[in-house]
């Protein structure tokens, strides 16, 4: 075994995923399917319902992307873009299902993996090492392993770092056999040229780096001292900083799928806007019940209650929270701050997505007694609806008031992450 | 914004639904279950040879049975009835046999 001197990162993105594992599912197009040849594939998307405000496209294959469709447009707009276009319904479970099976593949071909989305992963192994002497050829081995098992397309970043192998795997995007290194020694010559838009993670602040500061390309970001950044940006200047010279410390987490979680948090759009209190505080406690019943499987309690309201318009809101003496995963407990919360910040606009969060967990090891509730037999009570639900659904038992017009658990509990499941 | 200082930035932006962590822990539970060894042509014609003798001569076997959690042994008298076969234990109780869940048979 070779000496290691450092450890190449590698990132996936898979390839307008969701369209992908529709179209690998359909045998009609399974023949003349090519993984170099992304134009052999038809112009599918899979869009939401359109009957609700969920009907826009997540996700459409390259050939309809080529057509003028693209993610987040309405559904009569692609059509009018590209009339021969194939609409699914998403499947969010076949998804999730492909997904972790993707993910299975590339963990056990690398030494490290860490999950990032559903249809992207990092993995890094070490180099020089004689178990991946050519790290290019490792990358390309992997990804047609993918396609030979899945039929669905990847690209392949490989950098010194996470951050790095982000940005070289855009790169791979525009390169014949979709997998591109960055050697340690490459990536300044790589990253500087880039426009300052394309700098994975900034968001908004990428506009700020424009106007504010004059900057074009990641080269002129990198000419700014760390202190103005720190000015403008507060601790996210110093990221900028470290990213446009190359580095990012983060390190590699396996097992993050399995990490106790330091928050939970449950949010839904609405399919019109709710003007009355009753109405958002019907959708407000079946949030409150999601999560409490997914600190109570985590073994978990928190102690921090959060509200979050977006307006009509999807545009304005806010988010408070409030800290209890005592955690708790019950929902009669934290219902009354939630509409403390409601109460004093709501101001009265209709509202089109309501969140509910709760956090400062700890282990739900021991009981917080209370003179005036009987906390066993309450503990006993959740236990009991839990497994109810665990073993018949989501809504095998459900409040009354969920059946109320502005109820939303029914329709939520046949989706995944706001999409069929 | 911890974890951004720190500099793991990428567990701060990751983007997994609970559904997601789920469904990676399904998959995980059923790639890490016990599965019962493949036993061989020869020791399943063993087992049954012990086990018809018994039966004949009303003689106990001792049993080892393939379990999720961990291996269970089984005490008793083997009988043959209605083409199943039965255990009679020593604490008076007659237990259907799962042939599948057979490991082991030894004379008891």
């Amino acid at each position: 075994m070779s000496e290691w001197s450092e450890w190449i990162v590698g990132h996936i993105d898979m390839q307008s995923f969701y369209a992908s594992v529709e179209i690998a599912a359909d045998p009609r197009w399974a023949e003349r399917r090519q993984l170099e040849d992304d134009l052999t594939d038809p112009p599918l998307a899979v869009t939401g319902d359109p009957k609700r405000r969920s009907g826009i496209v997540l996700a459409a294959s390259p050939t309809a992307k080529r057509a003028g469709v693209d993610t987040a447009m309405r559904l009569g707009e692609a059509l009018q873009a590209c009339p021969r276009l194939v609409t699914v319904r998403p499947r969010m479970q076949l998804y999730l299902d492909i997904s972790v099976r993707v993910h299975d593949m590339v963990r056990m071909a690398f030494p490290l993996y860490e999950p990032f989305s559903v249809d992207e992963c990092f993995f890094a192994f070490p180099w020089p090492s004689d178990l991946f002497p050519d790290p290019v050829a490792a990358a390309r081995r992997l990804r047609e392993q993918i396609w030979d098992q899945f039929r669905i397309r990847c690209r392949i970043g490989l950098a010194p770092n996470k951050w790095c192998a982000k940005m070289a795997n855009k790169r791979a995007k525009k390169t014949p056999g979709g997998v591109v290194w960055w050697p340690r020694e490459r990536v300044l010559a790589e990253l500087h040229p880039l426009p300052v838009e394309e700098m994975w993670g900034l968001r908004r602040r990428a506009e700020v780096l424009k106007a504010q500061f004059g900057c074009r390309t990641i080269g002129d970001v990198a000419r700014i001292p760390v202190g103005r950044l720190r000015d403008a940006f507060g601790v996210w200047g110093e990221v900028i900083h470290r990213w446009a010279h190359g580095m990012d410390p983060s390190g590699m987490h396996p097992g993050t799928m399995r990490v106790p979680h330091q928050g939970f948090s449950n949010r839904t759009t609405l399919p019109r806007d709710y003007v009355e209190r009753a109405d958002i505080c019907v959708v407000v406690l079946e949030l409150l019940d999601e999560v409490c019943e997914r600190a109570r499987q985590a073994g978990q309690a928190g102690r921090r209650i959060g509200l979050g309201l977006t307006y009509e318009g999807l545009t304005g809101g806010f988010y408070r929270a409030k800290t209890l003496p005592w955690p708790t995963n019950r929902p009669e407990e934290l219902y009354p701050t939630l509409l403390a919360l409601l109460d004093r910040h709501w101001d009265g606009r209709g509202v089109r997505a309501v969140s509910v969060s709760l956090d400062m967990l700890t282990w739900e090891n021991s009981l917080q007694l209370s003179l005036f509730a009987d906390v066993p037999r309450r503990t006993r009570y959740w236990r009991t609806v839990d497994e109810i639900r665990a073993r018949f659904g989501e809504t095998a038992v459900m409040r009354a008031s969920s059946l109320l017009p502005a109820g939303q658990i029914r329709e939520r509990a046949r989706k995944i992450g706001g999409h069929w499941a | 914004m911890t974890s951004i200082r720190d500099g793991n930035i990428f567990a701060a932006m990751r983007l997994l639904l609970p559904e997601h962590r789920a469904t990676a822990e399904t998959y995980r539970q059923q790639r890490e279950r016990r599965q019962p060894p493949e036993l061989s042509e020869d020791a399943l014609t063993e087992m049954q040879f012990i086990l018809q003798k018994a039966a004949a001569r009303r003689k106990p076997v001792r049993l080892t049975l393939f379990d999720q959690a961990q291996d269970e042994m089984l005490l008793g008298i083997p009988e043959i009835r209605d083409g199943r076969i039965w255990i009679h234990t020593e604490d008076g109780r007659r237990l259907p046999l799962d042939g599948r869940r057979v490991l082991r048979v030894e004379p008891g």
